[in-house]
Order: structure tokens, then sequence, then C-alpha cells
């Protein structure tokens, strides 16, 4: 999601500005009603435990997986011949 | 620090009982907002309902939770540097999108995991390939 905020409502109140970007807002900071900066979220660090334990859950999805693979490839070759460099 | 690429992503469609196995005890794990792009097209493109069912389904479960590093102005830059001088080089072609994993991966010190590490070595990256081809000959199907 993304939100405004004053740059003198982030002087009055950071801590609320940053809670926000905090709980995954991108916020776009306004100056006389111009954007001036933006605060995006940082996600945090993932625990491979935690993804290990949904991984297991799943089942193997082969041909979604060979569907996705050709698309990467057919993307990356058309840039690679976009170059135009031998 | 590790970097999933979205080419290991796939394998872990593939196999998410090995992908599982080579995280499970990782605590420095993300990927990039790039790579998580690329393998999204995946959402939408194919034609068939049931694929991208099952690609919605592994994205929401294995790389929803995954720490996603998000690309700066900065890093297209930087990925224009090192696709470019990749390619001056005669050492790879690498796509824009690897760029950008590239320069985030380089911004964060990460080393990436990748099937393609000639792509990414090219592009000044430390790599690691987990996907081991012995135990995933060609045309094999993982046991489900």
């Amino acid at each position: 999601m993304i939100t405004n905020a004053t740059a003198t409502f982030l002087n009055r109140e950071p801590s609320k500005v940053l809670g926000r970007a905090e709980r995954g807002e991108t916020i776009l900071i306004e100056k006389f009603g111009e954007v001036c900066a933006v605060i995006i979220p940082h996600p945090r660090q993932s625990s491979g435990a935690e993804i290990a334990k949904r991984l297991r859950r799943l089942k193997p999805m082969p041909e979604a997986a060979d569907a996705v693979e050709k698309l990467i490839k057919n993307m990356d070759d058309a840039s690679r011949r976009s170059y135009g460099v031998d | 620090m590790v970097l999933i690429d979205s080419s290991i992503l796939i394998k872990g469609q593939r196999d998410p009982v090995w992908f599982a196995s080579v995280i499970d005890k990782r605590d420095d794990l993300a990927t990039s907002v790039a790579a998580v792009a690329e393998f999204e097209v995946g959402l939408y493109a194919p034609r068939d309902k049931k694929t991208r069912d099952q690609v919605r389904e592994f994205s929401e479960a294995a790389i929803a939770p995954l720490m996603r590093i998000p690309v700066f102005p900065d890093d297209f830059h930087e990925a224009a540097r090192l696709v470019g001088e990749a390619i001056f080089n005669g050492e790879a072609k690498p796509s824009m999108v690897d760029g950008l994993i590239a320069a985030c991966a380089r911004r964060t010190n990460r080393v990436v995991w990748t099937t393609d590490e000639t792509d990414f070595k090219a592009m000044g990256c430390d790599s690691f390939n987990p996907w081991t081809p012995s135990k995933h000959p060609p045309g094999q199907r993982a046991a489900g």
C-alpha cells in the first residue's frame, strides 16, 4: 500500500510514520505539496526452518515448474537477442 | 548470507522436500524482488489454470515468507554496468533481471544460489548451486 505524509507530520511524529513503514506501507513524504522523499518498508530476515516446514507440506509440482522455467528461459533469450551484440 | 535466484525457486517447486532440506538450518536467507517478479510471471502467463494455481500455491507457501531484498534506483545503474561489462568482456549475456538480482546481492554481500552460475560469476557475484543434477537426472520427476 502506498500512502502520503507531510514533512511536517514526519517531523512531529517520526515514530508513527516509521511504524507505518514497518507494517508494510510505502510512504511518500510531501513538502510544500510535492513529493520529496519515499520511505519504504525493509523486509526482515526469514527463518529457513519456518519455510522448510511449509515446504514439507507441499507436493512436487514438476509441470508447473517446467512451465515457469520455460517462461523465464524465453524472457532471458529475448533479452539476450535484444542486445544486438556478438 | 544467501540470495536465492528464481532458478532455485523453480527447483524448489519441482522438489519441495529437497528445497526444505537445503534451507532448513539457515537463518540468512533472502531473495530479491526482481527474482520474485520473474517467478511470478508464472501466476499469469500459463494457459492452464492448474499450472497457475500451483504457481500461486508455491508462491504463497514458500516465497511469501522469504525475505525480499528491495531494488533501489541505484541498483538499476549498477545492473546496467554489470550486464554491460559481462557482455563487453565476452563472459556472458545476462538478462537485465539477473543484473538487478546481482546488484542486490553485491549491495548486501550475499552469495547467489542459482543454477546459472556463469551469468552471476560474470557479474562479479559469489555464487553457489545447491541443486545436484546427479540426484535429479533430466526427465526424472520427483516422487509425489
